[in-house]
């Protein structure tokens, strides 16, 4: 027979063990969870492979052939569409060229020294759980290979959700669901083959089409510029905080400001430029990625980012101007 | 409507009815406007306990029999004519009641027991079927044309396009996290609008 006090005091430490395990289970799913995007951001930078995609998007099917190679930590990266016509996307250390329909080759220089900056700081998924929750959504099998699921999922309706399948072999993620406010996937991203490659075969990832125009952008500084802290963002959509700021010259000579707000995934551009007739004023998308633009004391301001709409219209409603007025 | 037929409504709503009764009551189901709104009634009924979708073939059963019957070729014409006379009350009452009943079964019993599934939804079953014969061939081809490429942001101004298209390739270079891998890509690369 148990005791009289001994029945109570048995069933709190009963609990309390059972708490303890449950608790230690649920941290060691997140934990699990967030190895896997750890995991994600290491092959991404680390690995070398070429496959094909499939990409879908508004009911739209696409096929892309993707040749990704790190050789000694440089970068050497090319996306080419297998349908419709010829766009591509090549990715070298220091700059991106673009060739798209129906308009001129492209080029962007990358800013080293901020990039550098941007990127040390490494991933830390800790500091999404403030507005996403990181967890395991089990397996499945994927271009014939297996693969841990884990859903990012937001915290409320500013930013998008993603479903990554993680190979279990390389920490590639085999597929990648973009999710939107319902729920339902936006877009979805899928390896149908994948092959590893050896480091040091990087021939293949030189632009097909030399451009036109190169080098559109042009790194002034990569310091904080003369009169950059004239704009303030106030009204932040939450977890949204400033981590890059720079100012160059687009092809035209045209000074363009730009700022990059982020909650640690999403992320968004602000740029900034003297009164454009071509600016953007009011909003449109592009697939996922929704843009905002108007003027604000005589200025352009553009907002870019894999956001939904509402969130680039509340940076664009929460930017102030401190500087003089123009004359 | 008698307590009777209305029993033997809901059997055959079960399936559970003699056979033998089931002439009489799809006739009496047929002439009553009482006893096609219990048939509508039990069916609801039924779909609500079992969590079905709800099938609107059995809405408003009484007008759609009545247009049924309606369009029904006149199965008496040749019988009548065989008796060389006149139609007889009896046989134009019991003619209407046999048209009636198949056209009840055509309509509601006959696809119930061939349906080999659930409704998918009401707005499917309930949608009527698009006639193509008389659509012009240019408006069929139209349909199934080859989506040609579009404006990728929507605007019409090329050079706004081209302004956005890099801004957007710079901000993805300045993309705090490799995490997402090569769907910011995908989408620039890869995206491609259909004809608006």
């Amino acid at each position: 027979m148990v005791p009289f006090e001994a029945a109570p005091r048995g069933r709190v430490i009963f609990l309390w063990v059972l708490g303890a395990l449950f608790a230690g289970v649920a941290a060691a799913g997140e934990q699990s969870a967030t190895d896997q995007l750890k995991r994600i951001s290491h092959a991404m930078r680390s690995l070398s492979y070429e496959g094909t995609l499939v990409y879908l998007h508004d009911n739209r099917l696409e096929t892309l052939r993707v040749i990704h190679r790190v050789d000694h930590g440089r970068l050497h990266e090319q996306i080419v569409s297998q349908n419709g016509p010829l766009r591509t996307v090549t990715r070298e250390q220091d700059q991106v060229t673009c060739e798209l329909a129906n308009a001129n080759p492209f080029s962007v220089k990358r800013h080293g020294v901020t990039l550098d900056l941007l990127r040390s700081k490494g991933f830390d998924p800790k500091a999404l759980t403030a507005h996403y929750l990181i967890h395991p959504l089990g397996a499945a099998r994927i271009a014939g290979r297996h693969t841990d699921v884990v859903g990012v999922i937001p915290r409320d309706e500013l930013r998008y959700g993603y479903r990554f399948y993680v190979d279990k072999g390389t920490g590639l993620p085999l597929k990648s669901d973009l999710i939107g406010q319902t729920a339902e996937p936006i877009e979805q991203i899928m390896f149908t083959a994948l092959t590893l490659l050896p480091a040091g075969t990087a021939a293949e990832t030189k632009p097909e089409v030399a451009p036109q125009e190169v080098a559109a952008s042009h790194p002034e500084a990569t310091q904080e510029g003369q009169g950059q802290d004239l704009w303030r963002f106030t009204n932040l959509p939450a977890g949204f905080n400033l981590v890059m700021r720079d100012h160059w010259r687009d092809g035209a000579r045209r000074r363009v400001q730009h700022f990059v707000l982020s909650d640690g995934l999403a992320s968004v551009s602000v740029y900034v430029e003297n009164a454009d007739p071509d600016g953007l004023q009011g909003s449109t998308r592009i697939g996922a990625i929704h843009a905002a633009g108007g003027r604000v004391a005589d200025h352009q301001v553009t907002i870019v980012g894999e956001v939904p709409a509402a969130t680039v219209k509340a940076v664009l409603a929460g930017i102030r101007y401190r500087g003089p007025a123009k004359p | 409507m008698s307590e009777q037929q209305r029993q033997h409504v809901s059997a055959l709503v079960d399936g559970e009815l003699d056979s033998m009764a089931v002439h009489t009551t799809l006739a009496a189901l047929a002439a009553s406007p009482d006893l096609q709104a219990a048939w509508e009634r039990y069916h609801l009924i039924g779909n609500a306990l079992r969590g079905d979708a709800i099938h609107p073939e059995f809405r408003q059963i009484a007008d759609r029999l009545r247009a049924r019957i309606a369009n029904e070729p006149v199965p008496l014409a040749p019988a009548a004519a065989r008796r060389g006379g006149g139609p007889s009350r009896i046989g134009t009452f019991l003619g209407a009641a046999l048209a009636a009943s198949a056209a009840f079964l055509a309509v509601f019993a006959v696809p119930q027991l061939f349906d080999a599934g659930p409704a998918v939804s009401t707005a499917r079953t309930s949608a009527p079927f698009v006639v193509l014969k008389s659509t012009p061939p240019h408006l069929l081809t139209k349909r199934f044309e080859v989506q040609t490429s579009g404006q990728r942001w929507h605007v019409s101004q090329p050079a706004l396009e081209n302004k956005l298209d890099r801004f957007l390739v710079n901000h993805q270079e300045y993309s705090p996290v490799a995490l997402k891998g090569l769907l910011p890509y995908a989408t620039f690369v890869g995206y491609e609008t259909g004809r608006q």
